[in-house]
Formats: C-alpha cells, structure tokens, sequence
C-alpha cells in the first residue's frame, strides 16, 4: 500500500510516466485489435510516420517552454516543401534548393520572435497571422495542387535514404534532433534560459537574462524545424504539397501537452513531448490497421489531451 | 464595546493533506467592534476567515450569527447571514464600470430579465452617499480601469453593503499596497462602520493598525487559538510574545558602525525621469545600510529600477566604485555586481514553479558551468546549497519547488541568488512586506550580516520602525527628490516623518 502511494506521488512529479503508461496501453490494445500492427516493419512505419512531425513537436516544445505557442508551423511546413520542390523544379541544385526553404523557415520564426518579444504582440494572433500570410502564397504560388519533380536521387536523399540499410533517414533526424534539444535544455544557458523566462519573464529580467533573444531563438526553432519538415517530406513523397501541415499546430502542442508540459511555460519535459507525438501517431496508425476510420483518431487524441491537463491540474493544486 | 454578539464562531477544526490549519479555535465578534486577528503566516487566520466566509467547509466546529447557528457552505449562504469579506486581492473585472464591479454577479433585472441599468446605477449612487467620503466622489459609470486600490476597496465594500442585513465585514490585509493617505482614509471608513453597529475583523501584519483602530485582538499561533485581549491593555511587545511564543528582538542589537571612512559603493549624480524623479544625488557606502523611506509614489523604487537599467532615465550618472558606468539592461547591472530585490516577490523575484537550486542559480549561470561550458548538476547543487545554508532557508532540499516556502523563505532565496551571484551592493525594495515577525528578524539579521560583511546594503522600506531600526544612514524622499540625508543618530520617527510628508 506505502510503495504504491509512492509510486504515485512519484508519477505524479514526472509526467513522463504518465505519457509512457498511455502508450504502453495504446500498444496493447492495437496489438490485440490487428495482428499487423505489432510487427517490426509496421512500428517502424509508423515512426517514419511521426518522424517528419516530431522535428515540429521539438520546435513547438521549446516554445511552449518559454510560454509562447506558434500556430504557424503548419502552414511553415508546407512553405519549406513547396520551395525546396519547386527551386528544384527551376533546376536550381538541390543544397540551395534546401537552404532557402529552410532559410525562409528561419526566417519566418525571426519575425514571429521579434513581435512576439520586442513589440509584445500576442503569439496566438501573430503566429496565426503568418498562417494566413502563407496559405495565401501558397495557393498562389501552386494555384493549390502538388508540385511533382522529375526522379531525382539528390532531391530523394534526405527523405529516404536508409542508413544500415533499414534505418529510413527521416527516423535518424527524429533521434538526432531530439537528442540534440535535450542536450540544449538540460546543459546550455540557453537552454535553462528558456526555462526560466518560460517560468516567470520578469523575474529573468532582472536576473540579467536577455529574454527577448530567449523568445526569438525558441521561435527560430519551431520556425526551421517546421521547415525542415516539409522539406523532408517532400523529398520523402517526392512532391511539394501545398495542404501539408493542417494539423501540425494542434498535433504538436497535443504531443507537448500529452508529454505533461505546462501550457503556462516554464515545465516540460523533451521526452515526453517524443513520447507525446508518438502517441499522436499510434492512435492514427492503429486505428487504420485496425480497419478502423482514422477520423476516430481525433476523439481519441482530444480525451487523451484532456485526461493529460486534469492530471497536470491537480499536480499544480496544493 | 459591549455590543451583542454578532458572530460566534466555536471550536472550528479545518486540515489540509499534511496540515492541521485550524485546530479547535474559537473566536466571538461583538456589534461594533473592530476586532483584530493577528499571527503569524500560517497560524491560520485566513483560513479562518475562509471559514467563516464559506470559502472553505470546516471540519468540525459551529458558527452561529446574532445568537442563531448558522449553516455555511459557500459564499452566498455567508452573504445571506450578513457575513462579507474585502479580500486582500481584489477580483475586479476592468473593463467594466464601477456600478458594474459593485454589482457583479447580482445585477438587477427588469421583469423582462434585462438588466436594469437605471436601477443598477440609481442604486449604486445611494451605496455612494451611504457611504460617503471618497466612495461619493467616485463617477459610478466611470470604467474601473486603473482605479488605485484604495477605490477598488470602497468598491468591494460597497458589494458589501448591497445587503442590508450585513452584520459583519472582514477585512484581509487591507493596507498592504494602499498609500499612506488612503491608508488614512480607510481607518476613517473603518471608524464609520464600526458605528454603524457592524462587527468588523482586521486581519494585519502590521501591529501599529492594531493600535490605531482595534478594539480588541485574537492571537493564533500555528492553528490554535491562544489569547483575546483588549487592545488598551496591552503593548506591542504582548502581542509579538503571543505571535511568536518567545520574546523576540525584532532588530536585533544594533550595529556598531565603524568611525573610518567608508568606500563609496554607488555614487548617483543628477539623476532625473520626467515626472518620477528629479535631480536625485547620493552615495551609498560599503559596508554600511543605506534607507530609503518615504511614503509610497515618493519615486524611490523608480530611482532604483533607473540604477538596475530596468527603466530609461532622462539623465543622470552612476559610479561603481569610483568609476562611471553605463548600465542599460539588468545583466549589466548584475556583472557591476548590483542585486534587486524586488518588492513584487512572486511576480518579479521567483520562479514558483521552479526548484530551489534553478531559482539561486539564475543570476549567475556562469558560475555552474564546468571547463565544457555546461552546466554541471553537481556544482548546481552545490553553489544551492552553499546559498541555502548561508541563509537558514528551510527547504527539503535543493530540488524543493520554491512556490511550496513560506513568505520569509521565498524572499531568503531572492537574497541568496544575489549574495551567491557575487554582488557586493544588494538594494532590497520592502523586502519584509508581507512576510510574518519571525521572519522579519531573520531578514534583518541577513542585511546586518551582509554590511558587517564589507556588503552595501540600500534598503527602500515604507516602514519607519524598520528603517530606524536598522539602518546606518536615512534618505528621505519626497514627490521625487531627496529631502534628507542624515546618519541615523538620535534620530526620531517623527523627524523623518516631518520630511516625508509635505507641510
């Protein structure tokens, strides 16, 4: 009786275990309702599946740890794809190709972080201001259908190169890119930056720490990753596809949110937002292989998002 | 004084997880009485006050009012038994009106179910001239905007006095961030209630209000009752003794200041903001406690905030030992090694939410680097710890959320993340404002440490006992500028006070 009351005040201090306990059932329940689904090559599927996303999730973590959100990662996504297709398509070679998607990505999150941090604008609206903004230059620069290349192995590279022979590229980015940013959190001054002013702005402030550079590095994060992404989807598919990215926003604050990180800032955990938009994925993928309508995926997501925040709530009540 | 008695609250027993915050205490309020509840944090007494108001259920015990028992749950079964409270901070909604704010929640209706505006304000105009003074000077259908507490307060209690049965009005720290004047304003309102015949519960900190307006006091201490008085029989030092259970000297013995001449720290020439502060000149010595005291709007913070580079200033010079500087931002003011601690606590001084050891750390980022350039977990929890025992703060450990300490133990933690960051000139803006006795004295003890220690201390502090009390030299300020600038030698409250309010 004492262990599991310990246990549970333990669990409760580490939101991981939370995330881990819903994917572990998740596991469970779709092994037994498809015989397909626990196999090595359809979990690898559905990683590769999440991969491209994950880069965002990372991105968008270190937002909201900062106590900010960006809605525009979406739409950021689908710019980064449809650049990096059709500077292709224009023959330019396919490293400049990427750098400018990717710059343009960078870019876009530059902006965001200025406003939101120097002029003080509300992230919700600018980062939904950009959405607009991009959507519009999409459709015109696409007129709204997918942009195809011809076969190109330089173009194909990022997204679907196997390293070893089985390990798809844009699996190994994931795990690289999440290495990378627990890293940054857990022993740079940047990352504990983030953390603090996440955590409470001003007191950073007078802390002598820089928050504005803060706030605009998180933003150039989700706004390269975001970038990253479609590009590696592109070049994944093979195509630029102007619709990419419709969910992105909520699907990766969801994978924060399930991950037990506090939509106020300053509280999360890298890996459980990993973990968070593995979740996402395995319930996508699970209920296709179960012959199941994905629509479903979206009542699942929405309870287990809101089973997450109760969780977090009566953590934070004394 | 010998009014009937209006609330009787009996062997009240309330628990937390972990906590007993009530336990078995009695309190009786009389008909026209100011009745003071006194302890110290934690002792219980806003629990107490929940109580009665409804906002928490008791375990056990019996509230009667005027002689009935009474059944409350919540706020409204406390409001139907006259029972209101003016909570320490407001819940206003600002961008409505102030006949709108008194009525939240219980607008009138016409019978169609539409508000009743002309009712609504004709009403809220007879709550003004019953109560009179600053509240009959309000513009009802003025939106509540930037109304100084003060206003917000005659607003909560005009909520109050909708009902015509209120028989007993609580107040919650009522003068913790009002200005001296409207502080004055307010004991007058006070005095207005008490002869209307309500019962009245002051709950205060500060033992001077006590005094001034109190008839008789309830003392908790740690969830138990301990003692009734009347007021006029009794001093301030009775009341600290059943505060605290011990005598306590809350300044400690005074310092012995060394006759040598003391190194300029911080030097401030022509200091000037439009419309905050004008021409402001001095020194502060290590080694030595500066004070700053005048009343509030007097600009001595924003003179502080101008040396921290976090306002801009219209024009003015700092030196730092000697040497003139230009510091624009607060990283720049923490490598000169100036430290700020902040009057606002929990919104510019702490992360609540973050452990104790990312809390002191955070200054001073560089020093738990290891040779890599990344911060170390071992010498995090070591530099912590050095700061947490140099301070007596009373933690689990370095991991300990700092949101779970008590008031004294949070603002230890500001002052160790600047000790432990190396600054050697601390400015503290009220840095015992709201904090309980016990842990008052420790505060001052850690300034008074700090100055023996070689340290400049400068304090800003609207409280004269403890500017007299533990400061070496006094500035006065007054609508912006330095009034005076005098050793503390035979110095008398009523001198500084003498400068600090205009003749």
């Amino acid at each position: 009786m004492n262990t599991a009351k310990r246990l549970y005040i333990k669990s409760k201090d580490t939101p991981g275990i939370f995330t881990i306990f819903i994917l572990i059932v998740l596991l469970v329940i779709f092994s037994n309702t498809s015989k397909y689904f626990f196999t090595a090559n359809s979990l690898l599927a559905i990683l590769l599946s999440a991969s491209t996303v994950s880069y965002i999730a990372a991105g968008q973590f270190m937002v909201l740890l900062g106590g900010q959100f960006d809605m525009s990662v979406g739409n950021v996504a689908a710019m980064g794809g449809v650049v990096y297709t059709m500077l292709a398509v224009k023959g330019f070679p396919v490293p400049i190709a990427m750098a400018i998607a990717l710059g343009f990505g960078l870019l876009s999150g530059f902006i965001a972080g200025i406003c939101v941090s120097r002029f003080n604008t509300n992230a919700f609206i600018t980062t939904f201001a950009q959405l607009q903004i991009y959507r519009g230059i999409l459709f015109v620069l696409t007129g709204g259908s997918t942009i195809s290349v011809d076969p190109n192995p330089a173009f194909r590279f990022i997204g679907t190169y196997k390293l070893f022979g089985f390990l798809q590229m844009p699996v190994v980015l994931m795990i690289v890119i999440f290495v990378s940013f627990w890293f940054i959190l857990k022993f740079t001054k940047l990352g504990r930056a983030i953390y603090c002013v996440g955590n409470n702005a001003e007191a950073a402030k007078i802390s002598g720490i820089n928050v504005p550079r803060t706030i605009t590095f998180a933003f150039l994060m989700t706004g390269f990753f975001a970038a990253l992404s479609g590009v590696v989807f592109a070049s994944r598919v093979n195509s630029g596809q102007p619709n990419l990215g419709a969910t992105y926003a909520l699907d990766t604050i969801a994978a924060s949110v399930i991950g037990g990180t506090s939509m106020a800032g300053g509280k999360g955990n890298i890996w459980g937002a990993f973990i968070g938009i593995l979740v996402v994925y395995v319930i996508q993928n699970g209920l296709i292989m179960s012959g199941l309508d994905s629509y479903y995926h979206y009542i699942i997501t929405g309870l287990i998002m809101f089973f997450a925040v109760l969780a977090q709530t009566e953590k934070t009540k004394k | 004084m010998d009014g009937e008695v209006v609330l009787k609250a009996e062997h009240i027993s309330k628990s937390f997880p972990g906590v007993k915050a009530l336990d078995n205490v009695s309190i009786e309020i009389r008909a026209g009485e100011v009745h003071a509840l006194c302890g110290e944090n934690g002792a219980g007494k806003s629990t107490l006050l929940k109580v009665i108001t409804g906002i928490y259920s008791m375990d056990s015990g019996e509230v009667s009012v005027c002689g009935c028992r009474a059944e409350i749950r919540n706020i409204n079964d406390a409001r139907g038994c006259g029972i209101h409270v003016v909570p320490q901070e407001m819940a206003m909604a600002k961008h409505l009106t102030v006949a709108e704010n008194i009525f939240l929640g219980r607008y009138p209706l016409t019978r169609l179910g539409i508000v009743d505006w002309k009712k609504m304000f004709a009403h809220a105009k007879e709550l003004q001239m019953k109560l009179g003074g600053g509240a009959a000077a309000m513009n009802v259908r003025e939106t509540i905007g930037h109304l100084s507490m003060g206003h917000k307060q005659l607003i909560e209690i005009m909520r109050a006095m909708i009902d015509d049965n209120l028989r007993v009005i609580a107040f919650d720290e009522p003068t913790s961030s009002l200005s001296a004047e409207e502080t004055e304003r307010l004991f007058e309102l006070i005095e207005d209630l008490r002869s209307r015949n309500l019962g009245i519960i002051y709950v205060s900190h500060r033992l001077s209000e006590i005094f001034r307006i109190c008839d008789r006091v309830t003392v908790l201490k740690d969830g138990k009752y301990v003692d009734t008085r009347n007021v006029k029989d009794i001093t301030n030092d009775d009341i600290v003794k059943l505060m605290v259970g011990r005598d306590l000297d809350l300044f400690g013995k005074k310092r012995v200041k060394q006759m040598m001449v003391l190194d300029s720290a911080l030097r401030v020439e022509n200091f000037s903001r439009a419309g905050r502060y004008k021409n402001v000149n001095f020194d502060a010595n290590f080694g030595e406690i500066l004070g700053f005291y005048g009343l509030v709007g007097a600009g001595r913070t924003e003179v502080m905030r101008g040396i921290f580079g976090l306002d801009t200033r219209d024009s003015g010079d700092v030196y730092i030992k000697g040497k003139k500087v230009d510091i624009r931002t607060p990283s720049k003011a923490a490598r000169y090694g100036i430290g700020f601690v902040t009057e606002d606590r929990r919104g510019e001084g702490l992360m609540l939410r973050a452990s104790l050891k990312m809390n002191i750390s955070m200054p001073n980022l560089n020093a738990i680097l290891n040779r890599g350039k990344l911060i170390s977990d071992s010498k995090e929890i070591k530099y912590a710890k050095e700061g947490m025992s140099r301070f007596n703060i009373k933690a689990q450990n370095e991991r300990t959320i700092a949101g779970t300490l008590s008031g004294g133990n949070q603002q230890k933690i500001i002052i160790a993340k600047w000790v432990q960051a190396n600054c050697d000139i601390i400015i503290f803006d009220e840095p015992t404002r709201g904090i309980d006795v016990g842990a008052k004295a420790e505060v001052y003890a850690v300034m008074k440490e700090l100055a023996d220690a070689g340290k400049c201390v400068i304090m800003v502090s609207s409280e004269l006992p403890e500017t007299l009390g533990i400061c070496d030299r006094i500035i006065v300020m007054r609508e912006g500028e330095i009034i005076a600038d005098m050793v503390n030698q035979q110095l008398t409250e009523e001198d500084i006070v003498r400068y600090a309010v205009a003749n």
